[in-house]
């Protein structure tokens, strides 16, 4: 191989690139090796940071990565866990867990194998960014930490990462829930404000003991 | 006192800038306008994410591409969002695409999750390079364009820029130099020489360290 080589394959990046394909940069990459590789991984960088945002498609963007993602950061925005409702679900998938596999553990962790339908019912809420950060206990996201594979001072970060419009002070009645479980679909639901029922354990570990 | 707040189509947000639309974002949803930030977020986000896949791709496992990508976007967007980024959001976002490759190569798996407090004072701790390598070395060498860079007068680290990593003619660069910086005149073939005179440094000096590995 000599440097035109990188140059050739270079150019030929650009082109795809602009010309809208896939440019995936790996393809060119397996091309060359050692220094030449190298030259050629930071030249193709060098060239992606200086590309402008591109034009939004609304045809291209349904299934894509970035709709993923925005439908993640919408949660956020309308719910009141800052990046939880963005971050859980992608953690789960990362530890190729099911949502019924996260509250399984969960449950076991927190000794509440009892009551897997009430802490199904709060993890769901945390997942959509219904459950106000403050109230959740250390020991949640301690176990929850161990169960995605992080720290449980990044899942308290993730939390508050967004302020909630208008919402310096949560109204945790809203949160109070009577001890029967819906079924996992209505937990989504606001609940009604007004006769708040005692806390047991369970519901403490996810509301805090207001 | 702001203005109220006024829908714009997706034609409108396109011509606005990164800074804009985050700010839009802000406003619609401190409006209880969700859609409207939607919307604002999809032509942000689409805009980018091809390129951040792209840059996270040459230096991390296909396996781990959407997660880091994905973990920089929001990271980027939240913080700027809140507030706490540092200048322009597409400088920015590199910069955070930057610290999330160098995390994964550099911690486990622990801390890989946006830092909602990140700012530019995170960088002595977040924007280091790591010391271990991934799977292209381009982690390691990237700060080797800067040295380089460092040592050229501004115009010439211009032309560099253009000619080298935007890949742009000799002729438009000519041109560019001479409008953006008075009293410069650059000739076509003397862009050219400048390129190559980079060139040349930067792959002596990449084999330099490839012969040391």
């Amino acid at each position: 191989m000599t440097p035109k080589n990188v140059d050739r394959l270079l150019a030929e990046y650009v082109s795809e690139c602009r010309g809208g394909g896939a440019a995936d940069p790996t393809r060119y990459l397996a091309q060359l090796h050692g220094a030449e590789r190298a030259e050629l991984a930071l030249l193709i960088d060098r060239f992606l940071v200086r590309q402008p945002r591109r034009s939004f498609d609304a045809t291209a963007f349904p299934g894509s990565a970035a709709e993923s993602l925005v439908d993640s950061l919408d949660a956020s925005l309308r719910g009141q866990a800052g990046l939880w409702p963005a971050l859980l679900p992608r953690l789960r998938d990362e530890a190729q867990l099911k949502r019924s596999d996260v509250v399984e553990q969960l449950a076991q962790a927190l000794g509440a194998t009892d009551q897997s339908e009430k802490v199904a019912r709060y993890y769901h809420e945390m997942e959509q960014g219904l459950l106000p950060p403050a109230g959740v206990s250390d020991k949640v996201l301690d176990a929850l930490a161990r169960i995605v594979n992080v720290s449980a001072a990044a899942l308290r970060r993730a939390g508050g990462a967004i302020t909630p419009a208008g919402a310096s002070t949560p109204t945790h009645a809203v949160f109070a829930r009577a001890v029967p479980a819906p079924e996992q679909d209505r937990a989504s639901e606001p609940r009604s404000p007004g006769i708040e029922p005692a806390r047991d354990d369970i519901d403490r570990l996810f509301l805090g003991d207001g | 006192m702001l203005p109220p707040f006024r829908h714009l189509s997706d034609l409108d947000l396109q011509g606005l800038s990164d800074d804009a639309l985050i700010d839009h974002v802000r406003r619609a949803r401190d409006a209880g306008e969700f859609d409207d930030a939607k919307l604002a977020l999809s032509v942000l986000v689409f805009g980018h994410m091809d390129t951040v896949e792209r840059r996270v791709r040459l230096k991390v496992p296909t396996h781990n591409v959407e997660f880091v990508a994905s973990s920089a976007m929001m990271s980027a967007i939240t913080s700027a969002f809140n507030g706490q980024s540092v200048g322009e959001f597409h400088s920015w976002l590199h910069t955070i695409v930057d610290r999330r490759i160098a995390d994964y190569h550099r911690r486990s798996r622990v801390d890989q999750v946006p830092f909602p407090s990140e700012h530019v004072g995170d960088a002595s701790v977040w924007g280091q390079l790591p010391g271990v390598g991934d799977e292209t070395g381009t982690v390691e060498v990237a700060s080797i364009v800067e040295e380089l860079l460092a040592e050229l007068s501004s115009v010439h680290r211009e032309v560099v820029e253009l000619a080298v990593f935007d890949q742009r003619s000799a002729a438009d660069i000519s041109a560019e130099v001479a409008a953006r910086f008075a009293g410069e005149k650059i000739s076509a073939d003397n862009v050219y020489k400048i390129a190559q005179r980079f060139r040349d440094s930067l792959r002596r000096r990449l084999e330099s360290e490839d012969g040391l590995r």
